[in-house]
């Protein structure tokens, strides 16, 4: 054993789920060894429970039911919803697709990547956004415990990994996801909640935004297409469907959220691997070349410069056509998040009594907040806890929500430019705390990984914060961390790695007594 | 393909000495060539840093065994490599586990004392959870909390969380000290011995026990973190308050603040160069003595200068020597010990120019003369004119002094005070303190009077001074560690130690009189000790010097008081131990 040397391998795993990649791994490692996207192809039952049958987590270039063909009945779904970029449904009031998602994704990074190792033998780190709700914890605690069985367990926001990624405690963390940016002021390892401050627009909108361009670029090449870029399973030739019997078949029919998500991909790999999206540095958009990219039906599409530099705009740009842009994407999330809330409201009204003193039972403001009392009755059977976490959790948890969504709304959200939420952020924070907040300021998430240098985005970030500081506090200098292009996007999972393999991180873990004895509410209270 | 072995002629690779079997497994069997069949080299010793591996001997064994820690309450059994067949006692990370004591009281405690109108007891409680949960990082307490509760200020949690610490350390330890009174006294009576040191060891204590608790000595309680003195809410208010003001300032104040920064700056170069040239910054506010190195000359002393000046450049008609007037328009000599200065003949031709006086006249004996008178003039008015400004410093200085020294005296003439006019008698040195001068002068003489007896009884008083820490030690569980040091030490330490409270008894009985209306407190015995020395301040050590014991054993009062101070924390606290 490395005595005090900080590490003991104590066998931990930590995952993260994200709204576009699930990232499984050993802590302790460099890089998470299991990494599939998030975004999965399902077949419900056909029942008015919609319960989740089966699970493709490889559908944007195959068929699905290799066999069969038979895909017209599956759809996407993701355990993230994208209105509040949470683990959380709305839409659902029977079983909660999210917390179905996060086993069947365990199983599948467990058995594909974690040598089969088993969920009850190895302590489970979980990674959650930083302004994730309390019974939303709760809630992923008590499925960790009773389904998946794990013998110790943590959720740890992803902020505070961040910036133990980087090897800083306190700092400003940037996380520009795939649902939404993050700004978090993280004050010695305790994320800061009354300066988180959100924006819709992440990769997601940006990869839309390109999306549109290749629509547009397409129709001019193509004036006979009417429906936009077709991705690779629309133009793989017919005689590839062929039955087991050697008869060939017709081109399955998908769903409309397959498609979308299958362009969605290509625009992805547009900006990954084709024409990219960059940072104008130079400010010359239009003497800067374009680039070449190949669709999958062989059309070639010239992607002019200005493109790329409008899809990186989206995020840190200042210009009217980008604020704008920005200012319908956040109208959008508001009128999502009105309608969840007056959803759970309106379920709010038919309710009966028994519903109501479970619901203090388990979500209640106490609990919410960590200082739940010890667990007085006998903890129920298997049976029974899988009946009422199932049957009613979904209610409860909508209930539980609406003051955490209705903050998000009033508070968190905005459509300001990067840099200015950043200083936002840090500026609702503490007097004192401001200029050691605003002094290190950490930048992660896959959304940051934009070129057309790798220090482009934070050179660029960095002097626009200065910029604005400096009309307050001349003398406060900022520092940029990011770490390179290819750990940016894990930057969270590398923190947990950290984290997980620390040698003192052993008395933090919540065990399974400790749950047995004190309830889900724990969480809240062990991992602030 | 020609086998490169066949081509040396060596029949078949060299065997690895000892062991036969090959090291490795062959990759590929199907291989041919001695490639495959060269031994592999492995090196008798390897270096890593200092220390030497020997790669023939096996390996340590390692196995992925369970452990649990004493850090954890509930025993949580997981795995992870050790090596085997070591026992290790304990998990090594458990002695990382470090946290924060919880402030605790009972119902029964928080109704007697705690009770405020502003804080509930689910608030409080909260309050002290947070508290002990983030440890004291009030602002994450802080962010918490509004998530909770109706929003405060940082400063009042902080002040509410320290209030009601020192609260209860203030009752406990008085808590403690009446115990120990108690006990002390029946020592007393069992004894029935006039011993002075054990009376001077009750008196401590029943004095702590019983004065007002906001008296008592400062005592830190480390497991929580907290003190035994009350927050200081209207300070941070006001900090804070500062603080706000600093960041809203305007671009306009800020450049202003920097402005006069650097004015503040460059005065004070100026102020140091001048301090090293010494002269008249010393000279004006400073001593006789430096008066007199730099002395202001009389008025007459000017005319004669400038006479001796023109005298010594003016030619003197010699028999058989040709003699110009113009000889005469030379200027007057410069430097030396008569000579007048090179600036002020400058400044005289400067101050000419500027009244058309032409500086080359037709050098007739008239013109000559009425130059000359006209040059002496300038001069004397400007060293008289030097003088004048030179007074009118030392005037402007010694007007300052009298300021400081508080006199609101008649200023006496100037004449006087530019010594101009012959010195008047010695007068009487103003008296500016006349009600409070009494009792400061009695304080000045009693840290001499204090250290008298104990330096000159230098060894009588060794162990009467380590008597009573050895009677606390006795009378509680755990040693008074502050005591005995003290005692056991020679007795230029004690002479150290006596010094510093009667130093500070002296600072209180200064501003006694202001401070006295203040500290009547509520409690009955402490304001029948103020009554009785109405100088002295209600300190709880000082106040017991000054009733019950006399002078000449008051110096050792402050370890004995300090004793039960010591142990009440240390039962307050003993985890850390």
């Amino acid at each position: 054993m490395a005595a005090f040397a900080g590490g003991d391998d104590i066998g931990a795993v930590v995952a993260e789920i994200g709204h576009y990649s699930t990232k499984i791994g050993w802590a302790g490692d460099d890089a998470p060894r299991s990494y599939f996207p998030s975004n999965v192809a399902v077949l419900r039952q056909g029942d008015k429970s919609r319960r989740i049958q089966g699970v493709c987590h490889d559908f944007y270039t195959h068929p699905i039911q290799r066999k069969t063909f038979d895909d017209g009945n599956w759809e996407t779904c993701n355990p993230i919803d994208p209105t509040s970029g949470l683990m959380y449904d709305p839409d659902s009031t029977q079983g909660a697709d999210g917390f179905d998602l996060l086993r069947d994704f365990l199983h599948h990074g467990y058995s594909t990547a974690l040598q089969q190792a088993k969920i009850e033998e190895h302590p489970f780190l979980m990674i959650e956004r930083s302004y994730n709700t309390p019974a939303i914890r709760q809630q992923t605690l008590e499925c960790l415990m009773e389904e998946m069985n794990v013998p110790a367990a943590f959720i740890a926001k992803d902020a505070v990994l961040m910036c133990y990624g980087c090897g800083r405690t306190t700092a400003t963390v940037i996380d520009i996801g795939h649902s939404g940016t993050t700004v978090t002021p993280v004050f010695e390892g305790f994320a800061e909640t009354k300066g988180i401050r959100r924006s819709p627009t992440g990769v997601h909108a940006m990869d839309r935004l390109i999306l549109e361009r290749l629509d547009a670029l397409y129709k001019t090449k193509q004036p006979a297409a009417h429906d936009g870029i077709r991705p690779l399973y629309q133009v793989r030739p017919v005689q590839q469907y062929v039955d087991p019997e050697g008869q060939s078949l017709p081109r399955p029919q998908r769903r409309p959220s397959i498609h979308f998500a299958a362009r969605m991909e290509l625009a992805r790999e547009c900006r990954e691997f084709g024409a990219g999206a960059a940072v104008n540095i130079t400010d010359t958009a239009f003497h800067a070349p374009s680039k070449s990219f190949t669709l999958p039906d062989g059309t070639v599409l010239d992607v002019p410069s200005v493109d790329r530099f409008a899809a990186a705009d989206l995020m840190l740009g200042y210009s009217p056509a980008t604020v704008e842009l920005r200012e319908m994407h956040l109208e959008d999330c508001r009128s999502n998040l009105k309608k969840i809330i007056e959803k759970s409201q309106y379920d709010d009204n038919d309710d009966d009594e028994e519903e109501k003193s479970e619901k203090d039972d388990k979500f209640s403001e106490e609990a919410a907040v960590g200082l739940s009392k010890r667990r007085s009755k006998q903890p129920a059977t298997q049976k029974q806890k899988q009946l009422s976490s199932r049957l009613f959790s979904n209610r409860q948890l909508n209930r539980a929500c609406t003051k955490h969504l209705q903050t998000l709304l009033d508070d968190q959200l905005t459509a300001s430019p990067l840099a200015s939420m950043v200083c936002d952020a840090a500026y609702r924070c503490d007097r004192e705390q401001q200029a050691a907040l605003l002094g290190n300021v950490v930048l992660g998430g896959g959304g940051s990984c934009l070129g057309p240098t790798e220090q482009a985005v934070p050179d660029y970030l960095r002097d626009q914060i200065e910029s604005l500081i400096h009309a307050h506090t001349p003398g406060w200098r900022v520092r940029l961390l990011t770490p390179s292009l290819s750990e940016r996007a894990i930057l969270s999972w590398l923190g947990g790695s950290i984290l997980g393999s620390l040698g003192n991180f052993h008395e933090m873990w919540i065990s399974k007594q400790e749950y047995e004895e004190w309830g889900s509410a724990i969480v809240n209270r062990k991992c602030p | 393909m020609t086998d490169i072995a066949e081509i040396l002629g060596v029949k078949s690779a060299p065997q690895p000495i000892g062991n036969n079997k090959p090291l490795l497994p062959k990759p590929h069997s199907d291989l041919t060539g001695s490639a495959t069949e060269l031994p592999t080299t492995v090196p008798t010793f390897v270096r890593i840093g200092n220390r030497q591996i020997n790669p023939h001997k096996p390996a340590r064994k390692w196995t992925w065994a369970p452990f649990s820690s004493s850090s954890r309450p509930d025993g949580l059994l997981l795995n992870h490599w050790v090596r085997a067949n070591v026992e290790y006692p304990d998990y090594p990370y458990a002695r990382f586990d470090i946290h924060l004591d919880p402030v605790q009281y009972t119902i029964e405690e928080y109704k007697a004392w705690l009770t405020s109108e502003d804080w509930s007891q689910s608030e409080t409680d909260t309050l002290m959870e947070y508290a002990r949960i983030f440890e004291l990082r009030w602002p994450v307490i802080h962010d918490r909390w509004c998530a909770v509760c109706p929003p405060r200020p940082v400063e009042d949690l902080q002040h509410r969380f320290y209030t009601v610490a020192a609260k209860l350390l203030q009752r406990r330890v008085s808590h403690e000290a009446a115990l120990e009174t108690k006990a002390l006294e029946a020592v007393a009576a069992d004894s029935n011995a006039e011993d002075p040191k054990l009376l001077l060891e009750t008196a401590a204590a029943r004095s702590l026990a019983s004065s007002d608790p906001q008296h008592q000595p400062l005592m830190q309680h480390l497991g929580t973190g907290t003190s035994n003195k009350v927050f200081d809410l209207a300070y941070e208010k006001e900090r804070r308050a500062h603080w706000e003001a600093l960041w809203n300032r305007t671009k306009e104040e800020e450049a202003e603040e920097l402005a006069l920064r650097n004015e503040l700056k460059q005065v004070e170069t100026q102020l140091r160069k001048l301090k090293k040239r010494g002269a008249h910054v010393v000279a004006a506010n400073g001593t006789a003595a430096s008066r007199a190195a730099t002395p202001i000359p009389a008025p007459e002393v000017a005319v004669q200068q400038v006479d001796q000046a023109m005298a010594t450049t003016a030619p003197t008609p010699v028999p058989g020597v040709p003699y110009l007037q113009s000889a005469r328009l030379v200027l007057p000599a410069t430097g030396g010990e008569t000579g007048i200065s090179k600036a002020l003949v400058a400044r005289m031709e400067a101050l000419l120019a500027e009244m058309n006086v032409p500086s080359t006249v037709i050098a007739t004996k008239r013109a000559c003369d009425l130059m000359d008178t006209v040059r002496r003039d300038a001069l004397t008015w400007l060293l008289l004119e030097k003088q004048v400004i030179q007074r009118e410093g030392v005037l402007r200085a010694r007007r300052l002094k009298l300021a400081k020294m508080g006199g609101n005296i008649r200023v006496v003439d100037e004449e006087t005070l530019l010594g101009i006019a012959p010195p008047p008698a010695p007068r009487p040195k103003p008296v500016t303190k006349a009600p409070a001068a009494p009792a400061a002068t009695a304080a000045a003489a009693a840290p001499g009077k204090a250290k008298a007896p104990v330096s000159k009884t230098a060894t009588g008083s060794k162990p009467a001074a380590k008597k009573p820490a050895a009677t606390a030690s006795s009378s509680s569980t755990t040693a008074a560690s502050t005591g005995a040091p003290t005692a056991s030490t020679a007795t230029s330490s004690i002479d150290a130690k006596t010094k510093k409270p009667a130093a500070k008894r002296k600072r209180k009985s200064e501003d006694a009189p202001p401070a006295l209306p203040n500290a009547a407190p509520s409690s009955g015995d402490v304001a029948s000790t103020i009554n009785t020395k109405p100088k002295k301040k209600a300190k709880p050590g000082t106040t017991k010097e000054t009733s019950s014991v006399s002078t000449s054993v008051a110096p050792k009062a402050p370890p004995a008081a300090a004793a039960p101070a010591v142990t009440t924390q240390k039962e307050n606290s003993p985890k850390k131990e």
